[in-house]
């Protein structure tokens, strides 16, 4: 019985495999109608399987195959050819098949899957032959067809009994069962090439069995873990080596290093699969989504070689099929639409997959109707998601964004392919589940791109190790953002609270904080609602999960390494909180972060906050300010909006040219003024060159530049304006203490202006119109611009 | 007859499926898991393996250990999965028959008859036989 089960689970893994190849080629049948090549694929496919399932007694499976394939044979020779309805019965045919599999993978039998209708309805598309095809070979058909079929016009349940009888006789010997009807063709002068070239193809090989073998996939994992284990060991001898005076040891640590670095590359190799395994579905999920939904879509795809591993494949396989769907659906317009809007009428999907940055990319693009951020927006509205407030606030890309979350569905009617709410935000969680992202980029009537990132493996991933309450952490790379040092010296840099969350100020905007102890409920002593009862040094990991950035507040951090992912006894996975483990370098088992988790967890109060956050915003416009503070030399510091800062640049002072008196480099192909800071403000103790070099802040407006030259680059901090004291002097618009330290506010308009006079000209009509604080003292500092001169 | 491994917790003598025991070994460093249960005693790296450690003492109703123990760890498979047990001291295999099995008797507290399926009446004490899989479950 062992040996029997061996046998029904290859001839499984095989016809999965083949059905696949079957659905492509009945869609691409479809285009090419005439294909031979295509035809005998197909005919061998189904041959394949009504022999093995007559040879293992599946006698439904080899009712239904049977059906097919007579139908197959009159395509073959010629006696009709593919239209619509064929195509759709035959798909039905792969679907009944794939349905009977799957009951087969169940329990071994193969249970009550109907077959008959699907019979019925590949008899009635034969039967409808000789109305359709050329008269001349229709009544070969009828003579070959109703050997086996005299009965069976009515699709009904006795069709069976009908078909019955000629299966067991083929079931002893699949491979003769063809040959006698191939020969009966020999008589209609068209298919005289068929029976010749059939059975040649029916032997033939498929090339990719030549050159590969199928592994167990458990094998692979093993495998993979084992490698990890071998790169933990060699890890710890190359840290044993190094501190070892032993050149012996050195040189066998370091080749050691080398193999098994090659080795784990190899192994991630053979778990790797290029993209089209999932892509291969794609075409028929198409063809049949087109013609239910009415559109007409032309479906490209590039970079099917893509590889990512496998199991990263089996998590993607649902969301791409999910926003495929959804693009046929909701992106593609009807063609009457489409060409009323001026485009063809068949529309593009492509499904693009690249490498970028470590990551493979997957992209599903149309070229429909785009996603219109107001609807988007009116939505959110409307299922009180956001706050009218809320949503003015946010730009049309962040509004596009809500579409993540869950629930929340665009479509006015709900079809049977989507729109009923449960879609994107499964999408996102499926994808951030495998440590990948998902974004969407979209033009109102022009078309819509959602983009997939996707780690390449699973199993090793760059992570930054964190210390909390003494225990180490890991932080996958892919949900951080930044990292900020909070100086408990330091004012104004310090931790605020709105009502009871904690909040940080990062360049002007709240930033939520979750402090790690607090969630794990660590260290002991924390302090009401949360608070962080520990004083001294901390920093705050800025991450992102759920487009929902926050600040995870650790002790301390130590450094990014890539770790090997292992899993989670299943008891600690349904804490939540915890992705994985990994073992460090010294051996010390740490706890993977799972920030969605804690995001979710410990921002529950995001709408209090997002409330609070956009009331404390109003306040802060009126007084903050993002300022880049430079230094001109003898302790002079100078801030100016960093607003109207484009670029840092060196140039090289020999590359500085004297145009009519004033200092230009050539940068980017245009002219660059330059304007010396230390000298239009008058400086004292004024800057020198203390290289060959100068350091150029680029202001850009309008597409035209103007560059300061400083000394140094300082800091970018917040100014607060309501500590400015007003000093009147050129150039200044007031002066401030930043830092504790006495810094001056540049008045940027009037040193553009010391630069290149008529750079506002082009603006004047607007800067007439709007009265600005610095236009008042524009004329004095031409003065200054001419003492320069 | 069937071969039990035996370790001794909170002075009390337990014995453990032999063909479910991966190995015993001195305890390794161990990784506390915030939020966890109580009697999740941590993660150990086992050559390379993220192993999750249990400690039988809540569950059994034994104190807890002492700060400066060295308790040793029983690894068991469960599920297919290595997870160790904390114990006090590792015993020898002992083989034992049928004939001096009993039921746990019904004075047993309920929590503990969970986890305890018998008891072999050996010379000068019992052999407490311990249910793996219950004993690890949550």
């Amino acid at each position: 019985m062992e040996d029997m089960d061996e046998i029904v689970r290859e001839f499984l893994v095989e016809s999965h495999e083949n059905l696949d190849q079957l659905d492509q080629d009945l869609v691409a049948l479809e285009s090419t109608p005439g294909s031979r090549e295509l035809l005998s694929s197909i005919f061998r496919t189904i041959h394949t399987i009504k022999g093995t399932s007559g040879f293992l007694a599946f006698s439904r499976l080899e009712q239904v195959t049977h059906a097919g394939e007579s139908l197959l044979v009159d395509l073959r020779d010629g006696r009709r050819s593919m239209d619509q309805a064929t195509t759709d019965v035959l798909l039905r045919l792969v679907d009944t098949v794939r349905d009977i599999l799957a009951a087969i993978d169940h329990d071994g039998s193969e249970g009550a899957v109907a077959v008959e209708d699907v019979i019925a309805a590949i008899v009635d598309v034969q039967e409808q032959v000789p109305g359709e095809a050329k008269a001349a070979p229709a009544p070969a058909p009828a003579a070959v067809v109703p050997v086996q079929r005299s009965g069976p016009i009515e699709p009904t349940t006795p069709t069976v009994t009908v078909v019955v009888p000629p299966a067991p006789s083929a079931a002893p010997a699949p491979e003769p069962a063809p040959e006698p009807r191939a020969a009966t063709v020999v008589s209609t002068p068209q298919a005289a090439t068929a029976p010749a070239a059939a059975p040649e193809e029916v032997a033939a090989p498929r090339t990719s069995a030549d050159s590969s073998i199928r592994v167990d996939v458990g094998l692979l994992d093993a495998l993979m873990r084992q490698v990890g284990e071998l790169v933990l060991a060699r890890n710890q001898i190359s840290l044993l080596a190094s501190g070892a005076d032993d050149v012996e040891l050195s040189r066998s640590a370091q080749r050691l290093n080398l193999i098994a670095g090659e080795l784990q590359e190899g192994v991630m190799k053979t778990r790797m699969q290029p993209i089209e395994h999932v892509w291969s579905k794609m075409p028929r999920v198409v063809r049949d989504l087109s013609a239910q939904c009415e559109r007409e879509v032309a479906l490209e795809m590039i970079g099917g070689d893509t590889e990512l591993d496998r199991g990263l494949l089996e998590a993607v396989k649902d969301p791409l099929m999910h926003l495929v769907r959804n693009a046929v659906d909701h992106g593609i317009e009807t063609p009457a639409e489409r060409v009323a809007a001026g485009k063809p009428a068949k529309g593009a999907l492509t499904l693009r997959a690249f490498h970028e940055g470590g990551q493979v990319v997957v992209e599903v693009a149309d070229d429909g109707r785009g996603i219109d951020h107001e609807k988007v927006a009116a939505k959110a509205l409307q299922r009180g998601l956001r706050t009218a407030d809320e949503l003015a606030a946010m730009g049309a890309s962040e509004v596009v964004q809500l579409l993540f979350l869950p629930g929340f569905s665009l479509a006015e009617t709900v079809t049977n392919v989507s729109g009923r709410g449960v879609g994107m935000d499964v999408v996102r969680t499926k994808i951030e589940g495998i440590g990948g992202t998902v974004d969407v980029e979209t033009t109102v009537g022009a078309g819509t791109a959602w983009r997939l990132r996707i780690p390449l493996t699973l199993a090793i991933m760059p992570a930054l190790t964190v210390e909390c309450a003494g225990d180490l952490y890991a932080v996958p790379q892919v949900n951080l953002l930044e990292l900020v040092a909070l100086d408990s010296q330091r004012k104004g840099s310090a931790i605020e609270y709105v009502q009871a969350a904690p909040v940080y100020r990062l360049r002007g905007e709240l930033l939520p904080l979750v402090s790690l102890a607090a969630v794990l409920r660590v260290d002991g002593p924390v302090g009401a609602a949360g608070r962080p009862a520990r004083s001294g040094s901390q920093v705050i990991a800025v991450v992102q999960a759920d487009q929902q950035r926050f600040g995870l507040l650790v002790d301390r951090v130590l450094n990014t390494e890539e770790i090997v992912v292992k899993p989670l006894s299943s008891r600690l996975k349904t804490l939540g909180v915890y992705a994985g483990a990994t073992v460090l370098g010294d051996g010390r088992v740490a706890l993977i972060l799972d920030v969605q988790t804690i995001s979710r967890r410990a921002l529950t109060s995001d709408i209090e906050l997002r409330r609070a956050r956009a009331a404390v915003d109003v306040a802060k416009t009126v007084t903050l300010e993002q300022v880049l503070v430079v230094g001109l030399g003898g302790d002079r510091r100078v801030a100016m909006p960093l607003a109207s800062v484009a670029r840092l640049e060196h140039v090289r002072l020999a590359d500085v040219e004297l145009v009519g008196g004033r200092e230009v480099v050539q940068y980017r192909g245009t002219i660059l003024p330059l304007v010396r800071l230390d000298r239009l403000l008058g400086g004292y103790g004024s800057m020198s060159d203390p290289s060959d070099e100068l350091l150029l802040v680029v202001y850009l407006e309008a597409g035209r530049s103007v560059a300061f030259v400083v000394a140094e680059i300082l800091d970018i901090v917040e100014d607060d304006g309501s500590q400015h004291s007003d000093i009147e002097d050129s150039g200044l618009v007031g002066s401030t203490v930043i830092d504790g330290h006495v810094t001056e506010l540049l008045d940027v308009r009037g040193a553009v202006l010391a630069a290149d006079p008529t750079f506002y000209d082009v603006r004047a009509d607007t800067s007439a119109v709007v009265p600005e604080a610095g236009l008042t003292g524009a004329g004095s500092r031409f003065d200054l611009v001419g003492a320069v001169r | 007859m069937t071969q039990y491994v035996t370790f001794t917790l909170g002075g009390a003598l337990y014995g453990v499926d032999v063909t479910r025991v991966q190995e015993a070994l001195r305890a390794h460093t161990r990784t506390r898991v915030p939020l966890a249960p109580i009697d999740v005693a941590g993660l150990v790296n086992l050559r390379g393996q993220v192993v999750l450690t249990i400690d039988l003492r809540p569950r059994l109703g034994v104190p807890p250990l002492a700060a400066d123990a060295e308790p040793m760890m029983v690894v068991v498979q469960v599920d297919g999965e290595p997870v160790s047990l904390l114990v006090d001291e590792i015993g020898d295999v002992l083989e034992v028959g049928p004939e001096r099995f009993e039921v746990p008797p019904d004075t047993l507290d309920v929590g503990l008859r969970r986890l305890i399926t018998g008891a072999y009446k050996l010379e000068s004490t019992l052999l407490l036989i311990l249910d793996v899989d219950q004993a690890v479950a949550a």
